[in-house]
């Protein structure tokens, strides 16, 4: 089975010469199809970038990502449009960057499926349900512009839901959101999920929405550190061998220490090693 | 679905930033406007030229009159068939012809040879008492002809070779011209418009015409002489500025008609010479209107360019949105410029309705009444032009937020710095280039070029490049300087940091320019067109007038206005390079329009010297006692030069003089007095090839005697005293008189035989003593030679010269009317006659000279002449500069602040969070109007002065005139009142706007704000 995003030692460096900034150092990571994986990391490891990488916004400097089989690395823009139009669903963190704000709810709804060739009427069915779906139908003539926090949020999940993509991409979903509407958020990307088989990853600082989903991949520094899954973290070994500790074992291992490793019947053993003077 | 959609979706939006789409709006309104305002300005001038200098042209410079001598029972359809053909379609353009028959008829009881006319339609121009004639045998005349020869109404009257005619009805004669009467007022009404002073007693210029039917004078067969004649009138209605062009040709194939002057026909008319004072005026109108429009254009798109481009960047997260959402380039193209382009789209009405309305306001205030306007077809094209170049400024400023990446948008990366320099740099480059252009083509060094209209422009705008520049280094500097608080310091840093502030300070800068320096030519122009039209006329009221047959034009002046304050005659004659003005020194110095101060009374008083009271004679004979003491040439003769009441011509009278030593008496009958003898010539008798070739004189006069009723009586001895004599000759003689010891004067003459030793009577200055304009006499006093008001040849003494004589501003020559009349001998036939008065007095004036019978042809005003002036090409260029000069000023302040305003809304997340972290919202709003008011201020204030120094270095280059007036010295800076009262005004218009664009921002800064992502 294909999987829904593959990446392969992801660089992405920013800037001109003499004044880069290397925001994925070798990322590999795989997320199946139908899977809920939340990016997880420390403010500029690096979450967002992977993210806008995935929605075809960024081209990497090197590696190779691929959606559904199909390499982004060398997609041009028209082919990169028509796959988000058709296959990806973006909720940027910003509500207000989500929505055209002069635009009704229903309006914002439709502006999303505007370039599909949909019948007219199927549209208005599909964005009535969708802003039923997500409790919005009272506000489908307000302005987007007027909507509250949450509502801005819920409005932004549902024009990424527009035109049913496989895969759902949604950076900070709840930032800014009182916890009753965050949980509403998370609620529908899982129903997405559940209901429409939507493959969804999003970048969260929000335990809640870490919890909620069936896996989490922390990204410092540029790498993918670690792993959660079913409540268990795991370590992720890089491509040349390199393990990011815990942060809780940072106490043990201060920057800087010796380590020595032995190879025992379970795995491996690391401790640190003072030298005499 | 789809398309609706997108324009229901362009539409919210409009209406959302519906403050910002409005000044965008307003601004593509405007720009359509002017496209569309300047060709139908320039068409509606072009007809309210045409028809001002129809209006202003004699009957000949509107008109064609063709005259045929021979039997005037000759049929018209030759001549009329040969007009035709030569005329074509520019036919219609005339009004019906008239057509005359002018013959002559002889009343033998009085010996008068009269006019006996025909001329068809004449019951309908002429108030008769009585019938007006319409069958054979019917004539009519004026009372007073009718009084003179003891007509009554119905009297049969024999005129030989007419047979016997019924006096039907009593005509007045017209109190003034008309297109109707053509040329034919001289001819037909002499006495009420005499053409070279009453006509000898008996010739047909002595006596109003008789006017007939038709049917008389056909009824005279073919021995009856006399002129058939077609009078034909342009109908100022149906002439239009495209056909003029056919109508010179026509007119001029018609003058030039082989066909009719083998008819004996003679074709007259003015009208190409009309044509190409029309034409001269309309290419005086047209480059500037050119040249200023494309100047508001340019202004125009080069706004729009900015505003579209900052209304481009507040839609970027929109455009980047879309992206997002998967829209294709095309798509997302859509999406981004549907609204500017609607927005265009939906100016293109408006902007002609208003370039209509624009123009229909121009033209009341401006144009002549009732000129017709409307919006030609170019007026539509350059109107689709404009909103062309909206569109390009759309695609233009739109295609940086098309091109920019979703990713670049959201980080605010990219360097809009350096695309602003390449901007500036070919606006700077441009500009310089105008510049060096303009130099070149030597526009900026010859007067009068119409292309100096856009000097200001140019300066302006190389000005303004660099100066906006220099704003964000010295705001920078001022805020690394400031200790003036958060307010100054954020509001200087603000502006030290903005890039887009600079093109608003350009265009600021650069329309300010072009207003100052519109205001300032206008005003020039103003100023210049009052002094021009008020010196050329001289007065602020001018009438034009006719004295009655024995009148005279200072005694009826002096009646008008005892007070001597109101009215001052003027005898006018012009010729080649001088106008001679013979005036009341008092009364015209006191009236006349002098530019600075008048003239001192010493100067008044030396043109009017006292002199001799006139030698009046009353009698009908004159002895003249000689006393030849010796004369070379036999048969030589006195001549009495006798002046006659009425300005009649001199009358002369000749008596022999006796070839032989001694004493002599000679009798002559005298002309109808009383007379004034004014000179006495001795010549010598026609060349006699063999003879002596010089007249050798001594001869004494002794004594004069009149003979009257009570017989002869002396002339007073004083008469006689030599010092009351001037003796001259020309042609090299000499001419001396001296003090006879037994009484009477003594005359020795020597001088060619060819030519006359004169005595004048010292009733007047020899030379006259004259006031002349300095170009005339190259700026020199002492003695001169002009034309007298007979035309002659007249000596003056130049006691003074004015730069700028009233009247006669480059070739006026002032004197004395009284000793001028007598200069001229009375023959006042080729003067033009007006009478000065002061504003308001003009009225009164002619209504008391018209009770002294004297005919007020035209009541002309100096207020009239400028609004002349100003509807002249040039003029109303002037008017059209200022109107759009104006108009980009303030699109340029709209739209300023709208592009201030829009920077600084894009600025909300930043003053909210600065209000969040406790800056008072007052400090804020001081910082957001001050940030305005620098840049405005700056920007206007650069602009102002720029626009000075274009007034100083062009503004007297700017065409005012069709032909620039001679003698006039004309004004170069506006009056300091004007300039600083427009300045000032502008600037608290735009502070104003700026303040007022700064509170609306501040009321939408709220704390929401910081929930969203800052711009």
């Amino acid at each position: 089975m294909t999987a829904a995003v593959r990446c392969e030692h992801l660089v992405q460096v920013y800037g001109e010469s003499g004044q880069e900034v290397t925001a994925l150092r070798g990322v590999d990571l795989e997320v199946a199809e139908g899977e809920t994986v939340s990016l997880l990391g420390p403010s500029g490891a690096g979450k967002s970038t992977l993210l806008w990488i995935l929605a075809g916004l960024l081209r990497p400097t090197a590696g190779v990502v691929e959606l559904h089989g199909r390499p982004l690395n060398t997609m041009g823009a028209a082919e990169a449009a028509d796959m988000r139009l058709r296959q990806v669903g973006i909720v940027m963190q910003n509500p207000g960057r989500n929505l055209v704000p002069y635009e009704t709810a229903l309006g914002n709804v439709l502006f999303a499926q505007r370039p599909t060739r949909r019948r007219p009427a199927t549209k208005r069915q599909r964005a009535a349900d969708l802003l039923d779906a997500v409790g919005l139908s009272p506000a489908a003539g307000r302005q987007a512009g007027g909507l509250s926090g949450g509502e801005q949020q819920r409005l932004a999940l549902a024009v990424a839901l527009a035109n049913g993509p496989r895969v759902l991409l949604a950076d900070e979903p709840t930032s800014q959101l009182d916890r009753e509407s965050a949980t509403a958020v998370v609620d529908l990307i899982r129903a997405a999920n559940r209901d429409l088989g939507t493959t969804v990853i999003t970048v969260t600082h929000d335990a809640l929405v870490g919890s909620a989903l069936g896996r989490t991949v922390t990204i410092r520094d540029g790498r993918v550190g670690a792993e959660g899954r079913s409540g268990e973290d795991y370590l992720v070994v890089g491509r040349d061998g390199t393990i990011q500790l815990p942060e809780d074992l940072l106490d043990t291992f201060p920057p800087g220490t010796l380590a020595s490793t032995h190879r025992t019947a379970e795995g491996v053993e690391i401790r640190p090693v003072q030298l005499p003077r | 679905m789809n398309f609706l959609a997108s324009l229901a979706t362009s539409a919210r939006g409009l209406i959302s930033r519906a403050g910002a789409v409005a000044t965008i709006f307003v601004v593509a309104v405007v720009a359509v406007a002017a496209a569309v305002a300047a060709p139908a300005y320039y068409a509606g001038g072009k007809r309210s030229i045409l028809a001002d200098t129809l209006s202003a042209s004699t009957v000949l410079g509107d008109g064609i009159g063709v005259t045929q001598s021979g039997p005037v029972s000759a049929s018209f359809e030759p001549l009329t068939a040969a007009l035709a053909a030569d005329l074509g379609r520019s036919a219609k353009l005339f009004a019906p012809a008239v057509e005359a028959r002018e013959a002559t008829a002889v009343y033998p009881a009085a010996t008068e040879t009269l006019s006996l006319v025909s001329r068809t339609g004449l019951c309908a121009h002429l108030a008769v008492r009585g019938a007006c004639p319409t069958a054979a045998g019917q004539i009519m005349a004026t009372p007073g002809l009718a009084r003179a020869n003891g007509w009554e109404l119905g009297q049969r009257i024999r005129l030989p070779a007419w047979g016997t005619l019924t006096l039907t009805g009593l005509y007045t004669p017209p109190r003034s011209g008309g297109a109707y009467w053509f040329d034919r007022l001289t001819t037909y009404f002499p006495v009420e418009y005499p053409l070279s002073g009453p006509g000898g007693k008996g010739s047909p210029s002595a006596y109003d015409a008789l006017f007939t039917a038709p049917s008389t004078l056909l009824a005279a067969g073919a021995s009856a002489q006399g002129d058939i004649v077609i009078d034909q009138s342009l109908d100022p209605s149906r002439v239009s500025p495209a056909g003029l062009g056919s109508l010179s040709t026509a007119v001029q194939a018609a003058i030039g008609d082989q066909t009719l002057a083998g008819q004996q026909a003679v074709v007259q008319s003015d009208i190409p010479t009309t044509v190409s004072t029309v034409r001269r005026a309309w290419t005086s109108l047209s480059v500037p209107v050119l040249v200023v429009t494309l100047e508001l254009l340019a202004l125009a798109w080069l706004l729009l360019f900015v505003l579209f481009g900052d209304a481009s960047e507040a839609r970027g997260p929109e455009v980047a949105l879309a992206k997002l959402r998967g829209y294709s380039r095309w798509r997302t193209s859509a999406f981004a410029l549907s609204e500017p382009l609607l927005l265009l789209a939906t100016s293109y009405p408006v902007g002609l309705l208003a370039g209509w309305g624009v123009t229909e306001l121009l033209g009341r205030s401006l144009l002549r009444p009732g000129t017709a306007l409307g919006l030609p077809g170019l007026g539509w094209a350059t109107g689709a032009l404009a909103v062309a170049g909206g569109v390009a400024a759309v695609v233009v400023a739109g295609r940086r937020t098309l091109r920019r990446d979703v990713m670049a948008q959201w980080r605010h990366t990219g360097d809009p710095t350096a695309r602003g320099w390449v901007v500036d740099t070919v606006l700077l480059t441009a500009a310089v280039a105008g510049l060096v252009e303009l130099e070149a083509s030597g526009a900026l060094s010859s007067t009068d070029h119409p292309l100096t209209l856009l000097f200001p422009g140019l300066l302006g705008l190389a000005v303004a490049v660099v100066a906006s520049r220099l704003l964000p280094l010295i705001c920078a500097a001022a805020a690394a300087l400031s200790r003036r608080g958060v307010v100054g310091f954020l509001a200087l840093r603000q502006v030290a940091r903005r890039p887009s502030g600079s093109r608003t300070t350009t265009i600021l800068a650069a329309s300010f320019a072009l207003a100052t320096f519109a205001v300032s030519a206008w005003a020039v122009a103003g100023q210049n067109y009052q002094r021009v039209a008020t010196l050329r006329m001289g007065a602020p009221v001018v009438l034009d007038v006719t004295t009655p047959a024995g009148s005279d034009l200072a005694a009826d002046v002096a009646r008008a206005d005892p007070s001597g304050r109101r009215a001052t005659p003027v005898e006018e004659y012009s010729s080649n390079g001088s106008l001679t003005m013979a005036v009341d020194p008092a009364r015209w110095n006191a009236i006349a329009a002098w530019r600075g101060a008048r003239l001192p009374a010493r100067t008044v008083a030396a043109l009017n010297p006292p002199e001799a009271a006139p030698l009046v004679l009353h009698g009908d004979a004159l002895r003249v006692h000689l006393d030849v003491s010796r004369i070379s040439l036999a048969q030589s003769t006195l001549n009495l030069d006798f002046q006659l009441a009425g300005g009649v011509a001199p009358t002369p009278v000749q008596l022999a003089v006796p070839s032989t030593p001694g004493p002599a008496t000679a009798t002559v009958a005298l002309p109808p007095c009383p007379c004034t003898l004014s000179d006495v010539g001795l010549s010598g008798p026609p060349a006699d090839a063999g003879g002596p070739n010089r007249l050798e004189a001594t001869v004494a006069i002794t004594g004069l005697d009149v003979h009257g009723a009570g017989g002869w009586k002396p002339v007073p001895a004083a008469a006689l005293a030599a010092r009351d004599w001037y003796a001259h000759a020309d042609g090299g003689g000499t001419s001396r008189v001296s003090p006879r010891a037994a009484g009477g004067l003594r005359w020795i003459v020597s001088v060619p035989a060819s030519v006359s030793a004169v005595l004048s009577f010292r009733d007047r200055p020899f030379p006259l003593p004259a006031l002349a304009a300095a170009p005339v006499v190259d700026g020199r006093t002492g003695p001169a030679t002009t034309a007298g008001l007979d035309g002659r040849a007249l000596p003056v003494d130049v006691i003074a010269t004015a730069g700028s004589v009233p009247g006669g501003p480059a070739d006026g020559v002032v004197v004395d009317i009284a000793y001028a009349q007598i200069a001229a001998a009375g023959d006042l036939a080729l003067t033009v006659q007006q009478v000065w008065t002061r504003p308001g007095s003009g009225a009164a004036v002619a209504g008391a000279l018209r009770a002294e019978g004297v005919q007020v042809q035209s009541v002309r005003s100096a207020a009239e002449a400028t609004a002349a002036l100003d509807r002249s090409g040039p003029g109303l260029a002037e008017n059209l500069f200022l109107a759009e000069a104006a108009a980009a000023a303030l699109l340029a302040s709209g739209g300023s602040v709208l592009a201030l305003y829009l920077f600084a809304r894009r600025r909300r997340y930043e003053m909210a969070a600065l209000a969040s972290v406790g800056v008072t919202r007052r400090s804020l709003l001081r910082t957001v109007v001050s940030e305005q008011l620098i840049v405005l201020g700056y920007g206007a204030a650069v602009g102002m002065i720029t626009g000075l120094v274009a007034v100083l270095l062009a503004v007297r280059d700017v065409p005012e005139f069709a032909t620039r007036p001679a003698g006039i010295p004309l004004a170069t800076f506006p009056s300091a009142t004007t300039l600083a009262v427009a300045l000032a005004a502008a600037l608290v218009v735009i502070m104003a706007a700026g303040t007022g664009a700064s509170l609306t921002l501040m009321r939408s800064v709220t704390a929401s704000q910081l929930r969203e992502a800052p711009q």
